[in-house]
C-alpha cells in the first residue's frame, strides 16, 4: 500500500531573524515604562475606580457595592456647592494667573536694570513652601493679629477689623489670591521663555509695517505662545482643582461650607471617617470633566503638529 | 592618576569588572544569610539573650512637661527591662490618627500606640486591636475602678480593647474679675449666662463668649451639643439605632442659639473664623470673657499669664431646662496591636502596668491637666485645687460625644462633621429656616446611619 507522504513545507516566516531580534530589542526598550506606567497609572487609577464602588472602610477589604457611594455622595449637602467652589477656584485662579503671569513675562522680557533681580523676586511664591505660603495669607487677615487688621485700625482707615476669613462672601475670594499669588510665577516664567523665543524680526517687520504695541502683541506674541499658554493652562487647571493644603489651613473648607472643594471632602471621608470607598468616589466624579479637558488640548496640539 | 592606578584601570576590561562586581554582590549576599558568629571572648558557648524590641507610637499633648514625664517613664521601662524601644512620640494628636489610618492599611502597626478616644469605634470594624479585657480587669481591680466614661469608651461588645490612661474633660472657663467688676456670679443656667455675657461685654474690645461658628471648631460643636442635651435633644436614642434629631427639645435649643446667643450680639466678630485654637487664644488674649476648653487654656495662662490664671473661674455648662451635661472624653487610651507577636503583647502589657503605678503617674497627672481615669488618683491633693476640682468632677460624671447613646461607628462618623454646629451655621449664615435646618441634619443623620448594621 503506497503511503502518501505529505511533502509540505513548513510555512516559512516573513520576519527575517534580523528584523525579530530587533523588534524584541524594541520591546525590551519600552518595557521599562510600559512596566511604569501599569504601576504607577495603571493600577492606581483601576484601584481608585475599583474602590469607588465598594463599601471599604480602612482596614477591611470592603463589599461591591456598584454605584452606592457615587448615589451617596450626589445626596451630600452642599455637593454642588463644593463642585461650584472647586471649579471657580480653578477656573477664575488660572483666569487671573495668566494675565498676571503674562504680565510678568512682559515685564520681564524687557531689558533694565535689575532684571535678573526682579526675575528671582517673582519667582519667591513659587518657591515658598505651600504651607508656609498659607500660614502667612492666614496671618496676614487674622482678625486679631493680622497685617491687613492691624495696619487698616492703626492707620485710621478703618475704624473696626475685618473678619476677611469669617466673612462667607469673602472666604472664597481669599482662597482664590492665595491660589494665584502662590501661582502665577510658573505662568510668568514659561511665557517669558516662550516669548525668548519668538524671532526678533517678526517684531521688527511689523513695527516698520506700523503695528503698535497692542498689534504686536496679539498677532505676534500671543499666537506664538499658543502651545505654552494650552499647557499652562491645563496644567494649572489640574493642579489648581486639586489644591488641598490651601484650603484646609487657611479655611477648612469654612465658613459653612462655602470653601469646601472635593479634596478637602475626600480627606474628610477616606482619612477622617476612614471610608476610603465613599472617598475614592469623590475624585472620579471629577475625573470626566478633567480627562475631556485633556483630550480636547491634546486634540488641539496634535492639530496643530 | 599614578601609575600603578593607570596600569591596573587599564588591565581591568568591563567585563571583568562586572564579574568582579557580581562576585563581591553574591559574596556579600551569602555572608548576610549566614548567622553571625559569637563574638570572640563573650562566652560563645552561651546563648546569648534574645534582643525584645517594642514599637511604641505616643502622641504630643498641650502640655509638653507631662509629655516629657511620660516619655522618659517608657524609656526608663525599657532600660530597666533591657528592652531595645523605639519610641515614635513628636506627633500631634490629628497627624498621630492619619498615621494611624495609614498603618492600619498597610499593615504596619507599631506593637502599641495611643489611641485618641474619639477613634476607637472607628478602628475596631478593622480588627486591629488585641483584646485587653484581663489587663483592664487588673488595673481595675488594683486602682479602686475606672470611671464610667473611660469604661464606656473601652468597652466594644463587652470586652475591652483599650486602656484609658486620662479623661478630658471641656468646662467653663470665665474672667472671674470682669464678672465682680459688673457685680456677676458665675452663670448655672443659660440664661444667666447670656445676662452676663451682654452686660459685661464691652465691644468691640472685650466680647463675651468664646464661642465659634466654624465648622472647623470642634470645641464649639462640643458645646452646642452638650447645651442640645441640656434642652432634652439628642442625636439618636439610647441604643444608638434611631436618629430622633427632628424633635421639638431641638427646635427649642435652636431657636435659643439663635435670639440669645447669635441675635444679642455676645460672639465676637471672628467666631465664623474661629478654629480649636482661636478660643483659646482670644480668652488668652483677652478678648472675650468666657470659653468653653480644655484645660490647655489654663496650663497656657498659668505659665504665660499667673494673674488672668488667677483670675480665671472654672465651671461646668450652664444648665438648659432639662439639666447640665458636661463632656468627658479620653485624650490617651493605650491600645495593643493583635498584629504584635505574643511577647511584644506581654512586654506592652507590663509596660502599661508601669505607667500605671503611682511613682510613674502621679507626676503624669499632675502636670497633665487631665483627670485621671482610674479612681485611686482622685485622692491626691491637687483636686482640692477649686480650679481643677472641676474637671475631676467633669470626668466622673461627664458624658461621651455621642450620649445618650454608646459611642460607634455611625455616631463617629456623624459626629465628625459638627453636625449640631452645622444646623447652627445653616440659619446664620445661609439663611434657612430653622425647620429646614433640623430636617437637613435629621436627613443626613439617618443615610449616614444607613450605611451601617445597626
Amino acid at each position: 500500500m503506497a503511503v502518501e507522504v505529505s511533502l509540505k513545507r513548513p510555512p516559512v516566516s516573513t520576519v527575517s531573524p534580523a528584523r525579530r531580534q530587533e523588534a524584541v530589542q524594541g520591546y525590551l526598550l519600552v518595557l521599562p515604562i510600559i512596566v511604569l506606567f501599569v504601576c504607577l497609572i495603571f493600577y492606581p487609577f483601576f484601584s481608585a475606580i475599583w474602590l469607588s464602588m465598594t463599601d471599604k472602610t480602612i482596614g477591611t477589604t470592603g463589599d461591591f457595592v456598584g454605584f452606592a457611594n457615587y448615589r451617596w455622595l450626589l445626596r451630600w449637602p452642599d455637593f454642588e456647592l463644593m463642585l461650584l467652589n472647586t471649579w471657580t477656584i480653578a477656573f477664575v485662579g488660572v483666569a487671573i494667573k495668566f494675565v498676571v503671569g503674562m504680565a510678568m513675562a512682559l515685564l520681564l522680557n524687557v531689558e533694565f536694570r535689575g532684571r535678573m533681580i526682579m526675575r528671582g523676586l517673582f519667582m519667591l511664591p513659587w518657591a515658598v513652601p505651600t504651607f508656609v505660603a498659607t500660614l502667612t495669607w492666614r496671618w496676614l487677615y487674622d482678625y486679631q493679629n493680622g497685617v491687613i487688621n492691624t495696619i487698616a485700625t492703626g492707620t485710621g482707615l478703618s475704624d473696626t477689623r475685618v473678619s476677611f476669613l469669617g466673612n462667607p462672601d469673602f472666604a472664597l475670594i481669599a482662597v482664590i489670591i492665595l491660589v494665584v499669588w502662590k501661582g502665577f510665577p510658573f505662568f510668568g516664567i514659561s511665557y517669558l521663555a516662550g516669548m525668548q523665543g519668538i524671532p526678533r524680526e517678526m517684531y521688527e517687520a511689523a513695527e516698520v509695517d506700523g503695528a503698535n504695541a497692542w498689534a504686536r502683541f496679539f498677532y505676534i506674541t500671543l499666537p506664538s505662545l499658543r502651545h505654552v499658554i494650552m499647557i499652562t493652562c491645563l496644567l494649572s487647571l489640574i493642579w489648581t482643582s486639586n489644591t488641598f493644603e490651601m484650603v484646609y489651613l487657611l479655611t477648612g473648607g469654612g465658613p459653612s461650607n462655602r470653601t469646601q472643594v472635593f479634596t478637602l471632602m475626600t480627606y474628610k471621608l477616606g482619612i477622617e471617617n476612614m471610608r476610603i470607598g465613599e472617598a475614592s468616589a469623590v475624585p472620579m466624579m471629577f475625573f470626566p470633566l478633567l480627562a475631556g479637558l485633556i483630550v480636547i488640548v491634546s486634540r488641539y496640539m496634535m492639530k496643530e503638529d | 592618576m599614578n601609575q600603578a592606578n593607570k596600569s591596573f584601570t587599564n588591565h581591568l576590561s568591563r567585563r571583568a569588572f562586572l564579574k568582579a562586581s557580581a562576585g563581591a554582590a553574591a559574596t556579600a549576599a551569602l555572608a548576610a544569610c549566614v548567622p553571625a558568629a559569637a563574638p570572640a571572648g563573650e562566652g560563645g558557648a552561651s546563648e546569648p539573650a534574645p534582643a525584645r524590641n517594642l514599637t511604641v507610637w505616643a502622641h504630643r499633648s498641650f502640655a509638653p512637661p507631662a509629655d516629657e514625664i511620660l516619655l522618659n517613664n517608657i524609656q526608663t521601662w525599657a532600660t530597666e527591662n533591657g528592652v531595645d524601644l523605639e519610641l515614635v512620640a513628636e506627633i500631634e494628636v490629628p497627624t498621630m490618627n492619619d498615621r494611624l489610618v495609614a498603618a492600619i492599611e498597610s499593615g504596619n502597626l507599631p506593637d502599641m500606640s495611643a489611641i485618641a478616644g474619639g477613634r476607637i469605634a472607628l478602628h475596631y470594624p478593622a480588627n486591629i486591636y488585641a483584646d485587653v479585657s484581663d489587663l483592664y480587669a487588673d488595673l481595675a481591680e488594683e486602682y479602686g475602678g475606672f470611671f464610667r466614661p473611660a469604661e464606656q469608651m473601652a468597652t466594644i461588645d463587652g470586652s475591652q480593647w483599650v486602656i484609658p490612661y486620662s479623661i478630658d474633660t471641656s468646662l467653663m472657663h470665665y474672667r472671674q474679675d470682669i464678672l465682680d467688676e459688673n457685680g456677676l456670679s458665675v452663670p448655672t443656667t443659660w440664661d444667666e449666662f447670656v445676662n452676663a455675657m451682654e452686660t459685661a461685654q464691652n465691644p468691640p474690645d472685650l466680647y463675651g463668649a468664646g464661642i465659634g461658628l466654624n465648622l472647623a471648631a470642634g470645641d464649639a460643636e462640643n458645646t452646642f451639643k452638650l447645651m442640645l442635651l441640656g434642652f432634652g435633644g439628642a442625636w439618636s436614642n439610647e441604643a444608638g439605632n434611631e436618629i430622633v434629631i427632628n424633635s421639638e427639645a431641638t427646635h427649642e435649643w435652636l431657636n435659643y442659639v439663635i435670639t440669645n446667643i447669635w441675635e444679642r450680639g455676645i460672639l465676637p466678630p471672628n467666631a465664623f473664623e474661629y478654629d480649636n485654637a482661636t478660643n483659646n487664644a482670644d480668652y488668652q488674649n483677652g478678648s472675650v470673657i468666657a470659653v468653653h476648653n480644655p484645660a490647655s487654656v489654663l496650663v497656657w495662662l498659668l505659665e504665660n499669664n499667673p494673674e488672668m490664671a488667677a483670675n480665671t473661674a472654672i465651671a461646668g455648662v450652664p444648665a438648659g431646662p432639662e439639666g447640665a451635661f458636661n463632656s468627658a472624653g479620653i485624650r490617651v487610651c493605650w491600645s495593643i496591636f493583635n498584629s504584635a507577636s505574643e511577647e511584644n503583647q506581654q512586654l506592652s502589657g507590663d509596660l502599661l502596668r508601669y505607667l500605671w503605678e503611682p511613682a510613674q503617674y502621679e507626676p503624669w497627672i499632675a502636670l497633665a491637666f487631665a483627670s485621671p481615669a482610674l479612681a485611686q488618683y482622685e485622692e491626691m491633693e491637687m483636686w482640692d485645687d477649686p480650679q481643677r476640682a472641676g474637671f475631676l468632677e467633669a470626668a466622673k460624671t461627664g458624658v461621651l460625644s455621642a450620649h445618650p447613646s454608646p459611642i460607634t461607628p455611625a455616631s463617629s462618623e456623624l459626629l465628625s462633621r459638627n453636625p449640631t454646629l452645622a444646623m447652627v451655621l445653616r440659619v446664620i449664615i445661609d439663611e434657612w429656616t430653622m425647620e429646614e435646618a433640623i430636617a437637613e441634619a435629621e436627613t443626613v443623620a439617618m443615610d449616614i446611619y444607613s450605611k451601617y448594621d445597626l
